[in-house]
C-alpha cells in the first residue's frame, strides 16, 4: 500500500497544505465553507498531480469516489433539513419551547440534557450526523444561540461515534487490521473514550455559565458520564455492539429523575453567554406567552417515530439483516500512483443500504410529521400567526445546496489526498520522526486528523489504523492495543471539529456562514481531550508493558 | 438562494454520473467531462466571492 512513498519534510509539507488552506480560509479569513471546500479540493488535486505522481485518471477515480462518501452524508443533510421545515412550518418548535418548561425550568439542565444526552443516545443509534442535525433545532428552540447550538452538540455526541451506531466503527477497524487481542483493544478503548465523554459534559457547562456553570452541573454531569463511560466499558465486554446504545438509553432514562430533583427542576438564576436571554428568571412572574399551537407530546413526535424507526431497523438483527440486503454501489478500477501506491479495484466502492441509513428513518419521521400535523390543521394555524415565513422547500434548497457543496469538496479534498498518499506522507511522516513515548501522545491525533478529513470516526480508523498497527509493531515499547485504542478515540473527538460536520449543523439551522466561530470553539475542546487522552495513552501504554 | 450556487452543486452531480459512466464503460472522454464539470461546479462557489453579488443567503 506505501509503496516508494518518500518521507520527507519536504513532501509532508507539501501533504498538509492541502488542510493547512482549508483552516486558514475557514477560521483566519473567515470564507464561507462552501467557497473554502473547493479551493481545499483544488489544492489537494493540484498537489497530487504535481508532486505525488497522480495521474488525472487516479484523481478523477478518487473525486467519484469522494462525491459518493459525501452522498451518504448529504442523505442525512437534506432529511434532517427537510425535517426542521416541517416541524418549524407547523409551530412544533415554539410549542415544545413552551411544553418542556413545565418538564424542567432549568436551562443548564436542558441544554445537557438535548446536547449532550440525547445528542449522545441518538449517536448510538442512527450517526452519520443526525445527532448535530436533530439536536441543534431543538436546543435553538429552547434558546440557545444558533453558534452554540451546533457547538454543544458537536461537543457533546462526539464521545458515542466510535461504537455509536451500533459499533460500526469497531466493526470497521477489525476489518481492517488484524487485532492480537481484539476485547483488550475494545477495553482500553472504552477507557480513553471516557475522557471526551465527561470533558464534554464540562466543557458544555463551562460554556453554559463558566464556573457557576460547572458548579451547578457536576452532579449531572458525573452521574450521566459514569452511566455513559462506565456502562460503555462494561458493555464492552459483553457486547461491544451495543455498547454506546445500552448506556446511551439508561442516560436518557436517567434525565427523567434529574430532572425531579429540585436542583435541576426550578430555574438555576445563572447568566449565560450561550442562551439568546442572558438572564434566567428566577421562578417568579413571568411574561404570559403565546398558547402553542400543539401539546409536548405532539411536537416530540417526529423524534419520537424517528427514535423508533432507528431503533426498530438498526436495532433489531433480522430486520436489519433483511433491510440491509439491498445495497447500491459502483465499481471503480484500481489506481496506482508513480510511487508506487496502490489502490485496489472497488466493486463496488462503499455500498450503500438505503433501508437501514439514518437518512431514510429521517424521512420516514418527516413524512409521519406532515401528515399529522397538516391533518391536525397546525400549518394553517401557525401560517396565521406568522407572517411571511418562508416555505418548505424553498428554505430546505437555501440551506441545503451551499451546505452540500461544502460537503462534497470536503470529501472529495479527503478522497483525493488518501489515494495520492497524501494521508500517508502526514501520518508516516509522524511516526518517522516521534520516539514511542510521544508517537503514544500524538498517536490520538492522528485519528483526530482522520476525523477532522472525512467527518466519520469509521472512515479515520479505515485510513489509519493499519498504520498505527504497523507503527506499534515496528516501535520498540508502544502496544498495538493501546494505540489502536488511541486512534479510535481521537477519531470520535475529531467528529466535534469536522468541518462537514459543522455545516451539516449549521445548515440545519439556516445559520451557514459561521463555520469558523463554531470551530474556534469546538478546537478548544478537541485539543484539551485530545491532550489528556495522550497523556493517558502513555500511562495505559506502559500499564499495558509492565501487566504483559 | 442563487441560482449559480444550484448549477454548481447540480455540476457536482453530474460530475459523478460523468465519472463514474466513464469508468464503468472505460469511455475517457466520459470521466475526462466528469473532472471538467466537478472543476466547474468547484470554480463557481469560489469566483463568486468575488464578484458583488445581492441577495444571499448562506450570511
Amino acid at each position: 500500500m506505501q509503496g516508494n512513498l518518500p518521507i520527507d519534510l519536504f513532501h509532508w509539507i507539501l501533504a498538509f497544505i492541502p488542510l493547512l488552506a482549508l483552516l486558514i480560509l475557514l477560521i483566519v479569513a473567515r470564507w464561507k465553507a462552501s467557497e473554502a471546500g473547493p479551493v481545499g479540493m483544488f489544492t489537494a488535486w493540484i498537489i497530487a498531480l504535481f508532486f505525488f505522481r497522480t495521474s488525472f485518471n487516479n484523481v478523477a477515480v478518487a473525486s467519484a469516489k469522494g462525491i459518493w462518501d459525501a452522498i451518504f452524508i448529504l442523505y442525512v443533510v437534506w432529511p434532517a433539513l427537510l425535517l426542521y421545515q416541517v416541524t418549524d412550518n407547523a409551530g412544533a418548535f415554539d410549542s415544545l419551547r413552551v411544553g418542556i418548561r413545565k418538564f424542567s425550568r432549568n436551562r443548564l439542565f436542558l441544554v445537557l440534557a438535548f446536547g449532550w444526552v440525547f445528542a449522545s443516545f441518538l449517536q448510538g443509534i442512527s450517526g452519520f450526523g443526525t445527532p448535530i442535525a436533530v439536536t441543534a433545532p431543538l436546543l435553538l428552540a429552547i434558546g440557545v444561540k444558533p453558534i452554540y447550538a451546533v457547538v454543544v452538540p458537536l461537543i457533546g455526541h462526539a464521545w458515542a461515534n466510535m461504537f455509536g451506531t451500533l459499533a460500526v466503527g469497531w466493526l470497521a477497524t477489525l476489518q481492517v487490521v488484524n487485532l492480537g487481542n481484539p476485547t483488550e483493544t475494545a477495553f482500553q478503548t472504552a477507557i480513553l473514550l471516557w475522557i471526551p465523554n465527561i470533558v464534554s459534559g464540562f466543557t458544555i457547562a463551562w460554556l453554559f455559565a463558566r464556573g457557576k456553570g460547572i458548579a451547578k452541573a457536576w452532579p449531572m454531569i458525573l452521574i450521566v458520564s459514569l452511566i455513559h463511560g462506565g456502562g460503555q466499558l462494561l458493555m464492552i465486554l459483553v457486547d461491544p455492539i451495543l455498547s454506546t446504545f445500552i448506556p446511551g438509553t439508561v442516560a436518557l432514562a436517567a434525565l427523567y429523575p434529574l430532572s425531579r430533583w429540585k436542583r435541576y427542576r426550578e430555574p438555576g438564576g445563572l447568566e449565560s453567554g450561550i442562551m439568546s436571554e442572558t438572564r434566567e428568571s428566577g421562578g417568579g412572574e413571568e411574561e404570559p406567552e403565546e398558547r402553542p399551537v400543539m401539546g409536548l407530546f405532539m411536537s416530540l413526535l417526529p423524534f419520537i417515530v424517528l427514535a423508533v424507526a432507528a431503533v426498530i431497523g438498526s436495532g433489531i438483527p433480522p430486520i436489519e439483516q433483511a433491510l440491509s440486503r439491498l445495497e447500491i454501489g459502483f465499481a471503480y478500477p484500481a489506481t496506482e500512483t508513480g510511487y508506487g501506491l496502490r489502490n485496489d479495484p472497488e466493486r463496488p466502492y462503499s455500498p450503500f443500504g438505503p433501508l437501514t441509513h439514518p437518512g431514510t428513518y429521517l424521512l420516514i419521521s418527516t413524512a409521519v410529521a406532515w401528515i399529522v400535523f397538516r391533518a391536525k390543521g397546525f400549518y394553517r394555524k401557525t401560517s396565521e400567526r406568522k407572517e411571511g415565513q418562508k416555505g418548505i422547500w424553498s428554505g430546505l434548497v437555501s440551506n441545503a445546496v451551499p451546505a452540500s457543496i461544502s460537503v462534497t469538496a470536503f470529501l472529495v479534498m479527503s478522497k483525493v489526498m488518501d489515494d495520492s498518499g497524501q494521508t500517508q506522507e502526514l501520518a508516516l511522516g509522524i511516526s518517522a520522526v516521534a520516539p514511542p513515548l510521544v508517537f503514544a501522545f500524538f498517536s490520538n491525533w492522528i485519528g483526530n486528523l482522520g476525523a477532522f478529513m472525512t467527518s466519520s470516526n469509521t472512515a479515520s480508523n479505515i485510513l489509519f489504523a493499519p498504520l498505527q498497527q504497523i507503527v506499534a509493531s515496528t516501535e520498540q515499547g508502544l502496544s498495538e492495543s493501546t494505540m489502536i485504542a488511541a486512534q479510535s478515540t481521537g477519531g470520535a473527538i475529531g467528529n466535534a471539529i469536522a468541518p462537514a460536520n459543522v455545516v451539516l449543523g449549521l445548515s440545519t439551522i439556516r445559520h451557514l456562514g459561521n463555520t469558523a466561530r463554531v470551530l474556534r470553539i469546538t478546537l478548544v475542546y478537541a485539543g484539551l481531550a485530545a491532550v489528556i487522552t495522550g497523556g493517558v495513552t502513555i500511562l495505559l501504554n506502559g500499564i499495558t508493558f509492565l501487566g504483559g | 438562494m442563487n441560482r449559480w450556487m444550484i448549477l454548481a452543486f447540480l455540476l457536482m452531480l453530474a460530475a459523478f454520473v460523468l465519472i463514474t459512466m466513464g469508468f464503468a464503460w472505460s469511455t475517457e472522454p466520459l470521466w475526462w467531462a466528469g473532472l471538467a464539470a466537478l472543476a466547474l461546479g468547484g470554480l463557481i462557489p469560489a469566483v463568486r466571492r468575488f464578484i458583488p453579488k445581492h441577495g444571499e443567503n448562506e450570511s
